[in-house]
């Protein structure tokens, strides 16, 4: 019967410990695809100013022979609200398990209008690509 | 009478659809607090395409025709880029796939004069 019994405390110390895990991971995994790893900013631990949200992103290819096939040619941002105009942008591409596709962009969003096309480098393989990452700051 | 054929789609290849699509999902700013975001870019299809060639009787490639293009691509910019051996393009032409029911046949013409003889793979975008 105590066999059974530390068995049974056994098990759910093993099962506490796979859920902290778990949610370690997630947690982790989030703050990943934020793009926070780019940018250096920690989840909620650098304070930046929020210059609104609704941006959409889209991307446009181009044949690559070096490929071959189609590479990402520009990222493009849209709906850009005004308090984000002229600030800094980063830009990452990535891939499978938030791997990098490509090169980091970076630059300095327009001072007018509601649009940013924005090109790439180094003709990054868009059948790699399964998200981006943007930082305004 | 010499024969006019305009069709001669009989190689089948099997082209990589390089899945550039990119959804124009909204960037994750919802918390509101951080100027930062990720989009994750889900392609209308993750299969690979198929197409196939006409030529006219000069031996040129007049239109490519991509088979059983999903649905979800509706909406979508399929482009088409002809390769040499050497995957040098040849030409390159693009559609905005229709409607249809089922899995869609798109046609995509308008590569310029591109003999069928150097033609050995299409490089495949899809697009939104």
């Amino acid at each position: 019967m105590r066999k059974i019994r530390n068995a049974t405390r056994l098990t759910k110390m093993v099962i506490a410990g796979v859920v902290a895990l778990t949610v370690f991971a997630s947690v982790y995994g989030f703050a990943a695809s934020l793009g926070l790893t780019t940018s250096g900013l920690g989840a909620g631990s650098a304070v930046v100013a929020a210059c609104g949200n609704g941006i959409q992103a889209s991307y446009t290819t181009s044949y690559a022979s070096g490929i071959p096939g189609y590479a990402v040619s520009q990222v493009n941002l849209s709906s850009i609200p005004a308090a984000c105009l002229s600030k800094s942008y980063k830009i990452q591409l990535t891939g499978a398990a938030g791997a990098t596709i490509g090169s980091e962009m970076s630059g300095t969003l327009p001072s007018s209008g509601t649009t940013a096309n924005i090109a790439t480098s180094g003709n990054p393989d868009a059948s790699l690509v399964t998200g981006i990452s943007v930082v305004i700051s | 009478m010499k024969r006019l054929v305009n069709t001669l789609g009989v190689v089948v290849t099997t082209a990589l659809v390089t899945a550039g699509v990119a959804a124009a999902a909204s960037l994750g700013f919802g918390s509101g607090s951080l100027g930062a975001g990720s989009v994750t870019v889900s392609g209308c299809t993750s299969s690979s395409l198929t197409a196939t060639r006409n030529v006219d009787n000069s031996g040129n490639v007049t239109q490519v025709n991509v088979l059983n293009v999903p649905q979800a691509c509706a909406g979508a910019t399929l482009a088409v880029t002809l390769e040499n051996s050497s995957h040098a393009s040849l030409g390159s032409a693009s559609t905005v796939v229709g409607t249809c029911t089922g899995g869609c046949t798109v046609t995509v013409a308008g590569f310029g004069t591109v003999s069928a003889a150097n033609l050995t793979a299409y490089a495949l975008s899809l697009t939104q």
